[in-house]
């Protein structure tokens, strides 16, 4: 029993090594937000069209959605896995993509109508000109990208999660959720193997205590108080 | 001697902030599958509390929260104050928000939402809460399980090096976990 023990302890931490170090440090940069700015560096904005049906941005299924706007518009990233649809069927959607250090928002109003200008008769011009202007279509897509720079970047690893978006985030998902796992095995199996190892057992035993109270009484405190 | 000390270290390290390594797996775990339960539907209440006296003077998010002995960050965005001079604000703190309306008389309405469950969710990280000396506590505390984790990690790798049982299998996790992490962080960061 004690060997398994200490080697899910062992082995859980050589994976939180790999992976929960990354979090432990963008976790200080988090913490000290005032030291490692979050805001974007850079924003541009631009207008696009894009033409659509409404199986293409399905109401029930935003993230669908979502993954149909990226592909058209040439967008990278992952739809956020939070996005909402409209409030109402035929009002501007709006969507969340992007990366780690980059964000797209995108607000898709309805199709675009073609307009036509207005017929113009001239006698000046040559017969062969025509006489309406070219159909114009105007741009129903506003996408807004915020580059975040090296803290944002930092900031967006830590909050990665959700399994939209590809491989390599289907595989950071699965990362994440073995990791989250790893803490809490981790942290078991160390009460295990202290309490194995220890002669002496009180100073571990106070600090245990601490370790273990203070958190439940966090959460009562909050969960209490007015 | 240095075996003994890093040992010690991370053992009464790792005991010291065991507690918040499990809120820390289960919220991250609830980040993204979203199984604790929903917030329950808001709750309303209302109180009184003292106005200003001095002519020229209104009631203040931040003296209005005092006076309802609540504690949380106000929401300056949140902040607004109608032609008839009904002031709303919202107040978050971990697993509540209020919502608070007052009349320059100082009655104060209060829609107030309970997550509960979510509290798990708002320890996560935390580094306090304006207003309250117990979450700041819980800040600070953060901020050692922070440094705790970094500490881990080194005196972890010189204990798992120190030893030859495993080191091997345990080599070989390090070598795929770092790569399979460090190839994913660069997909996502490249190619996007």
């Amino acid at each position: 029993m004690f060997t398994i023990v200490r080697r899910i302890h062992l082995f859980t931490s050589v994976f939180l090594m790999a992976f929960v170090a990354m979090y432990f440090v963008t976790g200080f940069g988090l913490i000290h937000d005032d030291w490692f700015p979050r805001k974007p560096i850079s924003t541009t904005t631009r207008p696009a069209t894009l033409q659509y049906t409404d199986a293409d941005l399905p109401y029930d299924d935003p993230i669908a959605a979502g993954e149909f706007v990226k592909q058209k518009l040439g967008l990278t990233g992952q739809v956020n896995p939070q996005q909402k649809p409209p409030a109402k069927k035929g009002w501007t959607w709006r969507f969340t993509i992007g990366h780690p250090g980059v964000s797209y928002n995108v607000a898709v109003a309805p199709n675009p109508k073609a307009t036509t200008a207005p017929s113009i008769q001239s006698t000046t011009q040559p017969t062969t000109m025509p006489t309406t202007m070219p159909a114009v279509i105007k741009p129903n897509v506003t996408i807004t990208e915020y580059d975040f720079g090296p803290a944002g970047t930092s900031n967006g690893f830590h909050r990665l999660r959700g399994f939209s978006g590809g491989w390599g985030y289907k595989l950071w998902s699965l990362m994440y959720d073995a990791s989250a796992l790893s803490l809490i095995l981790f942290s078991l199996t160390g009460i295990y193997l202290w309490w194995k190892l220890s002669k002496i057992r009180w100073p571990g035993a106070l600090v245990l205590a601490f370790g273990i109270l203070f958190p439940i009484a966090t959460f009562m405190f909050l969960a209490m108080s007015k | 001697m240095l075996r003994r000390l890093l040992l010690n270290i991370h053992m009464y390290g790792g005991l010291l902030v065991s507690g918040y390594l499990i809120v820390l797996g289960v919220s991250s775990l609830n980040f993204n599958h979203h199984f604790l339960p929903e917030p329950s539907p808001p709750v309303s209440w209302s109180a009184d509390v003292a106005a200003p006296t001095v002519a020229g003077e209104s009631l203040q998010p931040e003296s209005i929260r005092d006076q309802l002995g609540l504690f949380g960050s106000v929401g300056k965005q949140s902040i607004k104050t109608s032609s008839a001079g009904l002031l709303t604000f919202t107040i978050y703190r971990p697993g509540r928000t209020y919502d608070v309306s007052a009349t320059p008389t100082g009655h104060i309405d209060v829609k107030e939402t309970r997550a509960t469950w979510f509290l798990l969710q708002a320890m996560h990280g935390s580094k306090g809460s304006p207003g309250s000396t117990w979450m700041s506590i819980w800040g600070v505390y953060t901020e050692v399980t922070t440094a705790f984790g970094m500490i881990a990690i080194v005196s972890g790798i010189y204990l798992f090096t120190s030893t030859r049982r495993d080191r091997k299998a345990g080599l070989l996790i390090l070598l795929v976990t770092t790569g399979v992490s460090l190839a994913a962080m660069a997909y996502m960061h490249f190619h996007g």
